[in-house]
């Protein structure tokens, strides 16, 4: 696929990857804020540094790509940039959760007020959005890739749902943040996927040359309805099944399957 | 994605989640499954009701001609298909003037790919032109398609065994550029007497004798001559010439043939007498040893008969590049079907003894027979003095005629 249309989907995958990234990283953030601080201080470190942390580094890397300084410089700067990054953050969630402490250099303020814990919680979540503002900064973006992001967000969420399993670890959450993370991870992850094939499909040297694949309206349309309509259906299915229903489902298989 | 292994990892996490009653943990199970399941759904039926088709623009085409080739794909069905690729096979000879060929694994053989997106019911049609560069009988196809899900992370592939064949007609040039001469190119083929008269064909004209019916005078030349004159038909049996083709170009007649420029040259002089022969109201028959896909064995043969160039210059277009039986075994089953007074034109690039022992004896039987050489094979002497024969070559030049030499004259004229 060539031209502006080209473009256009190749700024959608973009797009769409950031929007993955950043719902995992947020909801993570978030989770951490809230078990950290015992609720009411909000994420460790808040949206608009986490995406300007991912963007940030983004855009460098991509920058660096294209310029194409000697790889050791490049490392060099990406280092050195992802460790500010992660001080920077580190220091502010410190500052944020006890000022005081950070302005006396007092240790023990720091350790017993939990700040210390924010800030290490931030300092890991800036490592993680500088790695994934670097991974997403390669140029092809192949199904391959697509997928092992969409498999990363969904592994990232899924975990952080499991450690969330027990009681006193799920009360804590917010939960509208979370379902607005998961919401959005699987929806960008899943409209991802279908680009990345048209994509790679379109770029592939063995159509070079040939009529482009059209992606046009009424395609986008059917792609963004069924994907709609799958996270409707799901979230229907999660809202009425319960275990006696699926049992009560399940009871004519019982004879069948010889279990009573 | 979702193999077996992440499957059963988000049957394990809906089965947790159900009774601790953790509804995001199952909305992300359930979707991610729901997802998998919609993926392999799309994947069982997303090449159901797929057609494929192949059109030309003609079926028979003459050499040089370009031909258009339309491809035309229908979703017959309501699930869409994000992209569908194609790949169809054709001959690597006969590659079109638009779209990306590649060479196949398989020889002689191209591919030609195809990127589609189609909606439901949706019909897309792609068109290339083929130039016809190359004779022969063409097969275009099977194809193979492949598809997949809407997310791409499946694939399926068929493959459509459906064939369709396009025929290139040899080159037909006129006697002159094979560089034959003008007057009588192949000699004299015509028997000096006659049987039986063609009345569309008038030869001269004589005094009017009595007894002569009054259909036969010649009113011009009576007016010029002030009297009566009387109409010379030809004789019908003159006008009966059977080509034959030798589809070898080796000594020996088993095997593939071993120079293809020679053939195709050969092929190329055969088709163009043909056409000369009906444009001067022969009937043309032909026989060759070469072979012709679902023909016979025994080789070609074709009788003598008005207005059948489309037919001939169509079996010249199917034959294949390799004999089935000897030359000379051709000519002797020949012997006794050419019909009385039929000329022979041989065209080969070999002549063995025993070849010219046949060509000597269908001499002998009255028989007008002219020998076309095609490239530098050595003549037998036992032709010599005997039958006209003529060399036309360099094979390798049939493409770019005006590099053909003149016709050099071997042997001696007709009876």
């Amino acid at each position: 696929m060539v031209g502006a249309r080209g473009q256009l989907v190749r700024a959608a995958q973009v797009g769409l990857a950031l929007l993955l990234e950043l719902a995992w990283l947020f909801a993570w953030s978030d989770a951490a804020g809230a078990w950290l601080a015992g609720g009411g201080r909000g994420p460790a470190l808040p949206l608009s540094i986490l995406a300007g942390v991912l963007m940030g580094m983004w855009l460098l890397a991509t920058a660096l790509l294209r310029r194409g300084p000697p790889l050791g410089v490049a490392r060099t700067l990406l280092t050195v940039v992802t460790l500010g990054a992660m001080v920077g953050a580190g220091l502010w969630a410190a500052w944020m959760a006890e000022p005081r402490a950070l302005q006396r250099l007092d240790w023990a303020l720091l350790g017993e007020s939990g700040a210390s814990l924010r800030a290490v919680a931030a300092a890991a979540l800036a490592l993680g959005a500088c790695w994934r503002g670097i991974a997403l900064a390669r140029r092809a973006q192949t199904m391959e890739r697509a997928v092992a992001r969409s498999q990363l967000g969904a592994v990232a969420l899924g975990a952080l749902l499991l450690l969330s399993l027990p009681p006193p670890l799920r009360d804590p959450l917010p939960l509208g943040t979370l379902t607005s993370a998961v919401l959005l991870a699987l929806f960008a992850g899943l409209i991802s996927l279908p680009l990345a094939r048209v994509m790679e499909l379109s770029e592939s040297p063995r159509h070079a040359g040939a009529p482009p694949l059209q992606l046009t309206g009424p395609w986008l349309a059917i792609l963004g309805g069924t994907v709609a309509a799958l996270m409707l259906g799901a979230l229907v299915l999660a809202s009425v099944l319960t275990p006696d229903l699926l049992w009560h489902l399940l009871a004519p298989l019982g004879p069948v399957l010889g279990v009573n | 994605m979702f193999g077996q292994a992440t499957l059963g990892v988000l049957i394990l996490l809906l089965l947790i989640s159900l009774p601790a009653h953790h509804t995001l943990l199952l909305l992300l199970s359930l979707t991610l499954l729901l997802a998998a399941g919609l993926s392999l759904l799309w994947r069982e039926w997303c090449l159901r009701g797929v057609v494929y088709r192949r059109r030309f623009s003609t079926r028979r085409a003459a050499f040089g001609e370009t031909v258009e080739l339309e491809l035309e794909i229908i979703n017959r069905k309501l699930l869409p298909l994000a992209w569908l690729e194609i790949e169809d096979e054709l001959p690597r000879s006969l590659p079109p003037s638009r779209g990306r060929v590649y060479p196949s694994h398989k020889a002689d053989r191209a591919l030609l790919n195809a990127l589609v997106a189609l909606r439901p019911y949706e019909r897309v049609r792609r068109r290339y032109p083929i130039p016809c560069v190359t004779r022969g009988e063409h097969t275009f196809g099977p194809v193979q398609l492949r598809s997949g899900d809407l997310f791409g992370l499946v694939i399926r592939e068929e493959q459509d065994a459906q064939t369709d064949s396009l025929v290139v007609l040899p080159r037909v040039v006129p006697l002159a550029e094979l560089g034959l001469p003008v007057r009588n190119p192949l000699g004299e083929l015509r028997v000096p007497s006659w049987l039986f008269e063609d009345p569309t064909r008038i030869a001269g004209a004589r005094e009017y004798r009595p007894g002569d019916s009054r259909r036969r005078i010649h009113w011009p030349a009576s007016v010029r001559a002030q009297r009566l004159q009387a109409k010379i038909y030809e004789p019908t049996l003159s006008h009966k010439l059977m080509v034959a083709l030798n589809a070898h170009t080796a000594a020996a007649w088993w095997g593939f043939t071993s120079d293809a420029e020679a053939l195709e040259l050969s092929i190329m002089a055969a088709a163009s007498i043909a056409a000369w022969a009906v444009s001067e109201r022969y009937q043309v028959g032909l026989a060759s040893n070469g072979f012709v896909a679902s023909g016979s064995l025994q080789g070609v043969f074709e009788p003598c008969a008005a207005g059948r160039l489309d037919h001939l210059l169509e079996t010249l277009g199917r034959l294949r590049s390799f004999a089935v039986r000897p030359f000379e075994a051709v000519l002797e089953e020949l012997r006794p079907r050419l019909p009385f007074g039929a000329a022979l034109v041989v065209v080969s690039a070999v002549v063995t003894p025993a070849i010219a022992g046949v060509l000597a004896a269908l001499h002998r039987r009255g028989h007008p027979v002219t020998l076309l050489l095609v490239g530098d094979a050595a003549v037998p002497p036992g032709l010599d003095g005997s039958i006209v024969v003529r060399r036309i070559g360099p094979a390798a030049a049939w493409r770019t005629l005006p590099a053909l030499q003149p016709a050099v004259e071997v042997g001696a004229t007709a009876p």
